[in-house]
């Protein structure tokens, strides 16, 4: 693998990491009662950027390096699943985060305006544990998959 | 007005990303069980991957701007909600497709 391919790797990674993190910090404020919309409107918006930065350094690294150097390693090893299923799953799931993730930023935003709406607060609250859960699975596959080669 | 247009946004993107997700979970699917589709998905867009995200990001953009300058007074909350269990549902299409097809059950 080259420097730039690893760095565009270890970018993927602590971006979409870091982007979780901040979901998890949402989702946490979300469950009060009166949360500080002017903070977790400023996180949510930079979760979209980091997704958006993790979805632009992987495409690179899985569309010229992934298929041809590190797939048929993984398919010929002990832990052909991890691919066939874990990293195929996890690559496709990825596609919808960035679009949940800019629709939680609108929500806490409206939110900032309009405090009172508690539904809206408890509906954003459950798409951010959703959000939330992909993002972790979809982490937790990236562990199956370097983990099998 | 700058409410009324965050309220706008909110709701476009919402319905955008529900639409999204579930024409992500049909095209993942149908471009694995049927070749002609991946194959056109990488003749055009070089890796089937690209396809994907490139269509979805497409209909994605073009949906949250054509329901922007709809006018609705549906509740935001319960679009959301509506959002958050579309998501759940393309992620299991996903997630029970690529299962069923690690079993060779598809």
């Amino acid at each position: 693998m080259t420097t730039a391919l690893a760095a565009l790797l270890i970018t993927h990674v602590i971006a979409g990491v870091v982007a979780i993190g901040i979901h998890n910090v949402v989702l946490m404020h979300l469950l009060k009662k009166a949360p500080n919309y002017i903070f977790i409107s400023r996180i949510a918006w930079s979760a979209v950027a980091l997704f958006l930065l993790s979805w632009a350094t992987s495409t690179y690294y899985y569309v010229t390096y992934y298929g041809t150097a590190v797939k048929p390693r993984i398919l010929a090893g002990d832990a052909p699943f991890a691919h066939a299923f874990f990293m195929e799953t996890k690559e496709h799931i990825f596609l919808l985060l960035p679009f949940v993730a800019l629709s939680i930023a609108l929500c806490v935003s409206y939110l900032r305006a309009h405090p009172e709406d508690d539904r809206l607060r408890k509906s954003t609250a459950f798409l951010t544990l959703i959000a939330l859960g992909i993002g972790v699975a979809t982490a937790v596959s990236g562990m199956f998959v370097s983990g099998s080669i | 007005m700058m409410n009324s247009s965050l309220y706008s946004w909110v709701r476009s993107t919402a319905i955008a990303t529900i639409v999204t997700g579930l024409m992500l979970a049909v095209l993942i699917v149908a471009a694995e069980e049927i070749p002609v589709l991946k194959d056109w998905l990488k003749a055009t867009f070089y890796h089937h991957w690209l396809g994907k995200g490139a269509l979805a990001l497409g209909l994605f953009a073009l949906l949250s701007v054509a329901f922007s300058m709809q006018r609705s007074t549906a509740r935001l909350s319960s679009i959301i909600f509506l959002e958050a269990i579309a998501v759940i549902v393309s992620v299991w299409i996903i997630a029970g497709f690529f299962l069923l097809h690690l079993l060779k059950l598809v």
